[in-house]
This record gives structure tokens, sequence and C-alpha cells, in this order.
């Protein structure tokens, strides 16, 4: 415990803990498109426990003058942990979806690839797996 | 992938903002299989509500992409009937659904 306080004293281990919190939780955010496993439910919120603390981490090491370098560092963390944590909090499942589970899907027509029109009509006898995506990438 | 859901007759149309020409090029350039739908003018996205609401009403066009409309990447299985059986929605457009997982929903949401 003794060793503990210790370390949370001494700014040049506070500092890069925040550090590896905070960026390393971004990089792993903009690296890769994610793919979610256990459902979309399952929302990500260690990650978000994991940027806090390191921003909590940073601004304590404001108050244990930590020399411009830890300044400089402590406030580049703290910026980008708040960049973050804004992100996630923009997150989440729209509420404004227009279908629901159990309602009749409603009919469209469009081009597909070709330039060629696709007609839907529900109840054609085919199950139809739609995927609505960003396009373009 | 596309096998085991042919195997159960389910069909699958992917629908983005993408113009004819974008689509086509996924395809070509992306070795994509997956029947594309264009929807530049979002009609179908609106239609089923999952426009994005944090995408721009830019022009589908413009080519880096930063400033074009988007859909929230959902997936929607209706059946036979044309009744809606299962949604699967992320809010961050970055997150898709899983392979697996989407098969496993299908298997079960078409057996009942």
């Amino acid at each position: 415990m003794e060793y503990m306080t210790a370390l949370l004293q001494d700014p040049w281990f506070v500092i890069p803990v925040a550090l590896v919190f905070v960026f390393g939780r971004m990089i792993l955010y903009f690296r890769r498109i994610m793919v979610a496993k256990k459902g979309f439910g399952s929302r990500p919120w260690l990650s978000e426990v994991l940027v806090f603390t390191g921003v909590a981490l940073a601004v304590w090491s404001f108050f244990l003058s930590p020399g411009i370098l830890g300044y400089v560092l402590a406030g580049l963390t703290v910026l980008a942990g708040s960049f973050v944590l804004f992100l996630f909090s923009q997150g989440g499942v729209p509420a404004s979806i227009g279908v629901n589970v159990g309602e009749k899907a409603p009919a469209f027509q469009a081009e597909d690839w070709d330039g060629v029109q696709f007609a839907f009509e529900p109840g054609g006898g085919d199950a139809l797996l739609l995927k609505f995506y960003r396009g373009h990438w | 992938m596309k096998p085991e859901f042919n195997k159960m007759g389910v069909k699958l149309a992917a629908v983005s903002p993408n113009t004819v020409e974008q689509a086509d090029r996924v395809r070509n350039e992306h070795g994509i299989s997956i029947y594309q739908i264009a929807d530049p003018e979002l009609k179908v996205i609106d239609l089923y509500g999952v426009r994005h609401p944090k995408g721009f009403a830019g022009d589908p066009n413009d080519d880096r992409g930063m400033r074009r409309p988007l859909a929230v990447p959902t997936t929607i299985l209706i059946d036979g009937a044309g009744t809606i059986r299962w949604i699967d929605q992320s809010g961050d457009y970055r997150v898709r659904s899983d392979a697996k997982r989407v098969l496993k929903a299908v298997r079960s949401a078409l057996k009942e």
C-alpha cells in the first residue's frame, strides 16, 4: 500500500501509465474496423473506464510538479483522453430506426450495381438479409 | 458465408449510399461478391430509418468520403412472408456484425 502511494506521488510513474491508457485505447480504436462478436449490447465500458482513469491520472500529475516535459505530456494525454471520451459518448444506437421486428418490411425499388432496377416486394417467398452500411471504402 | 445463406434460401443484399458507379467499383476493386444496391439519395435508407444522424447531407459523389451521408450499419432479416424477423444495429460505423453471429441469429430466427 505504501509502495502504491509512493508510486502515485511519482509523476514519472503516473504520466507514462496515463499515456499508455489513453493512447493505447486510441490506437486500438482507430486501427481497424471492430467486429462485434458478442452483440452490440455489450458496450465497451471497460475502455471508457481505462481512458477515464488515464485522464484522471494525467490531471493528478499536474499537482506533482512534473516539470515542463511532464506538463506537456500530461496535457496532451488529457486532451486526447477527453476527445476519446467525447467520441464514446457520441456512440450508441440512434433511436430513430424506422422499422421493428414483427412488422412488414417496406417495399422499395432502387438501382443495383449494374444500374439495373431492383424491386423488393415483401412476401416474395425468399428470405432477404438486408445489410445497410456506410458504403464506399 | 454466402453459400451458407444460399443453403438456407436467404438472399443477401447490401444497401449503401454508394452511387451505381461506386457500387460497381466496390465489386471490382475489393472483390466483394455481395449484391450491392445503390442508394445515393438515401431513399431506401430513409425508408428503413437507418440514416446516420452524424452523417452529412453532403454530396454522395464526393469520393473523399468526409462529407458523405452515412447509413448506420444495420442488418435486417426479412422472412419469406415479408416480416422483419431480426434487426442488428451498431451506433458506430466502424463496428460491423460478426459473420458467425449473424449466421446463428438467421438460423434461429428462420427455424421458428
